[in-house]
């Protein structure tokens, strides 16, 4: 067989191979348990260890395109809080983070909650950095009235918890910028834990702040997404995407491979020829 | 007066930020507040003026017929039905939610998904273990990606370790370098533009 | 539409273009409508309740649209100044603290295990790497160099890929959403 034609194979077959690769799985689910990553039992442990009545700041800082992946992380950490009776402040420096957020307050209404005193739903601040700082600083000012059109002062949880000062977790949830980097130097003058949920190709950067203790851990996409949701036990749109996940990975894997063999085939014909 | 007057609003609202932030005066710490809030109005008008000038560029691409101009009228026609939609009816109108389920998110996930094939082509074509540095690198992304997946637990239970010591030996110290590294740019760019040695945000002098 | 944006796997077509310019023009719509929100809740109402110091950022705000004015365009940028001035500051004053002390301070974990020794040996590596006002043909700045280069290349080998695993994760969503919410193939 010639190693050296496996370098050169059809970019559409490529696309085809991809395409099934990754649909097959979610049709016919292979039933792999999710992997949970450190990072991940990192995160609920800081959840874990919020007590009733707590307050967490949920900052939904992804745009409609990057969903898929963080969506989970912001469901998973909405239902363990749901489970511990702690408080949400939902605030969005994207644009298109509003309705997201609009969706984890709709969890907590459907579970009995009160908009206003459990859960509420800032909206978005533009501003992007100045514009975390201007709200760590003060909520109630840097966002005068929520998604709703009423005064933020108006709701008891904006008036007990109006600064970063009072919550006991900031979580913030992002595509881009504002990402964890923006909010660990903006809460470096506060004293309040910190967990950062990101796309998979942002997580690197972000462990050196775990390290440092800057963050108590960063959530990667939607594979830690899966493994949060398994903590938790609540299964939802990553633990059924894992399979497909898994599946996608090993065609990526193989064509490299494929590509490595064609390639060393290929020169050492022509060392042969030299 | 053109040019050293924004200069000299960079920098002066550079020194309060900084000032307010190392001293705790009260009534200094009240003013850069506002500051702030006001900031976070102008990024607001922002929007708007990208808004703008995306219709000023793509009227005049209707105007003068420019090759592709049908496609500048579904531009603008979109934008607006978003705008019209949302400032009359609200954000949680039907209009306005069916552009936002139907088409915003649907379209915004495809573009960002898209990029899997061209990934996976290029993965094929250009991922070769040339040299020592391409092979580690090679080698590091198989691990990791064996690591992180299910099917990789599966195959065997060492991938997940080793995809956790990738992470938080090589991968911490790098990134941990590159940002030292950053922060300094970071801080030299910041002064720079206090000290009015960056102009890059004026644009072209007149 | 979504079946239009992957027409451009095959070739770039009319139907690609019109979805294209169709994204476009809603991110925009939609951006517009959330800012245009932002200024009536943080401007627009304050103002109308008699604080006129919110005519200040208004003002600067209206100034950005000087620039579509041949005579004004200077004026556009001083409410970038005040933004850019604003913003810089920001960025430096958390950026000492939480990028340099703090990892400088937690580089400087004690050498109880070979992994913090690695980190150790690895993050003076990659500096040295960028130091390029140092003369590098040394035997020390030579062996810095290598160290910190297989440093980094295993890092960006996770770097790339988590780009992967990113993309593949996404493509899923848009499956489930074709497959799933669409279609209901998938359960």
């Amino acid at each position: 067989m010639n190693l050296i034609r496996l370098g050169n194979i059809n970019p559409y077959i490529i696309y085809v191979l991809v395409f099934f690769g990754i649909l097959i799985p979610l049709l016919t689910p292979l039933g792999f348990p999710a992997v949970v990553a450190p990072m991940v039992k990192n995160v609920y442990a800081a959840v874990d260890a919020l007590k009733p009545g707590d307050t967490i700041v949920m900052s939904f800082d992804y745009s409609a395109g990057g969903s898929a992946e963080i969506y989970p992380q912001t469901r998973a950490m909405a239902l363990q809080a749901l489970k511990k009776n702690v408080k949400i402040v939902c605030i969005a420096f994207s644009d298109q983070g509003v309705p997201f957020a609009d969706q984890i307050v709709d969890i907590y209404l459907a579970a009995g909650k009160k908009y206003g005193e459990d859960i509420v739903n800032l909206g978005y601040l533009t501003g992007s950095e100045t514009g975390i700082a201007a709200f760590l600083a003060d909520f109630a000012k840097a966002v005068p009235k929520d998604v709703k059109g009423k005064e933020t002062l108006s709701y008891p949880l904006i008036k007990e918890t109006n600064t970063a000062n009072k919550v006991q977790l900031i979580g913030s949830f992002g595509t881009g910028k504002p990402g964890p980097l923006e909010w660990v130097r903006q809460l470096a003058q506060y004293k309040v834990k910190y967990a950062a949920g990101v796309t998979t190709s942002m997580a690197p950067q972000a462990y050196p702040y775990v390290q440092a203790g800057q963050c108590v851990g960063v959530l990667a996409g939607m594979v830690d997404a899966a493994g949060y949701e398994a903590v938790i036990k609540e299964p939802g749109p990553a633990t059924k995407g894992m399979d497909a996940q898994s599946m996608g990975h090993l065609v990526v894997i193989g064509l490299v491979l494929l590509g490595n063999i064609a390639y060393w085939a290929e020169h050492g014909q022509r060392r042969k020829g030299a | 007066m053109k040019r050293e007057l924004p200069i000299g609003i960079a920098g002066l609202m550079a020194v309060i930020m900084l000032v307010e932030y190392f001293f705790k005066v009260t009534w200094l710490q009240n003013f850069a507040k506002d500051l702030r809030d006001w900031s976070t109005i102008v990024s607001a008008f922002a929007l708007a003026f990208a808004a703008a000038n995306l219709t000023l560029l793509h009227g005049k691409n209707i105007a003068i017929k420019r090759d592709g101009w049908q496609y500048s009228i579904v531009m603008i026609g979109c934008m607006f039905a978003f705008v019209i939609s949302g400032a009359l009816f609200g954000r949680t109108s039907k209009g306005f939610l069916f552009l936002w389920n139907a088409g915003l998110v649907p379209l915004s996930s495809a573009f960002y998904a898209m990029i899997v094939f061209q990934i996976a082509t290029a993965s094929y074509r250009a991922f070769r273990a040339r040299n020592i540095d391409a092979a580690l690198l090679l080698i590091a992304g198989v691990l990791v990606m064996l690591g992180k997946a299910p099917v990789g637990a599966a195959m065997w239970g060492g991938f997940a370790p080793i995809t956790d010591w990738i992470m938080n030996v090589p991968n911490l110290a790098a990134n941990r370098g590159i940002m030292i590294g950053a922060a300094l740019g970071t801080v030299a760019t910041g002064l720079r533009i206090m000290l009015g040695l960056d102009r890059a945000y004026l644009g072209r002098s007149e | 539409m979504t079946i239009g944006v992957y027409t451009f796997l095959w070739k770039e077509n009319p139907f690609y273009r019109f979805v294209e310019h169709a994204f476009i023009g809603l991110g925009a719509g939609y951006a517009l409508v959330m800012g245009y929100t932002n200024i009536v809740n943080k401007a627009w109402t304050p103002l109308t309740k008699g604080r006129i110091e919110f005519l200040i950022p208004v003002v600067l705000g209206l100034m950005l649209f000087g620039r579509f004015a041949k005579g004004l365009a200077w004026t556009a940028r001083i409410p970038l100044a005040f933004v850019v001035g604003m913003g810089s500051a920001i960025a430096l004053r958390g950026s000492v603290q939480a990028e340099f002390v703090e990892q400088i301070k937690a580089a400087m974990t004690p050498i109880n295990s070979l992994d913090n020794l690695l980190i150790l040996i690895g993050t003076l590596g990659v500096l040295a790497f960028f130091l390029f006002t140092v003369n590098q043909e040394n035997a020390l700045m030579r062996s810095a160099n290598y160290v910190g280069r297989v440093t980094m290349m295993l890092c960006f080998g996770a770097i790339f890929a988590s780009g992967i695993m990113l993309r593949i994760s996404l493509f899923i969503g848009i499956l489930q959403y074709l497959f799933g919410t669409w279609i209901h193939f998938i359960k």
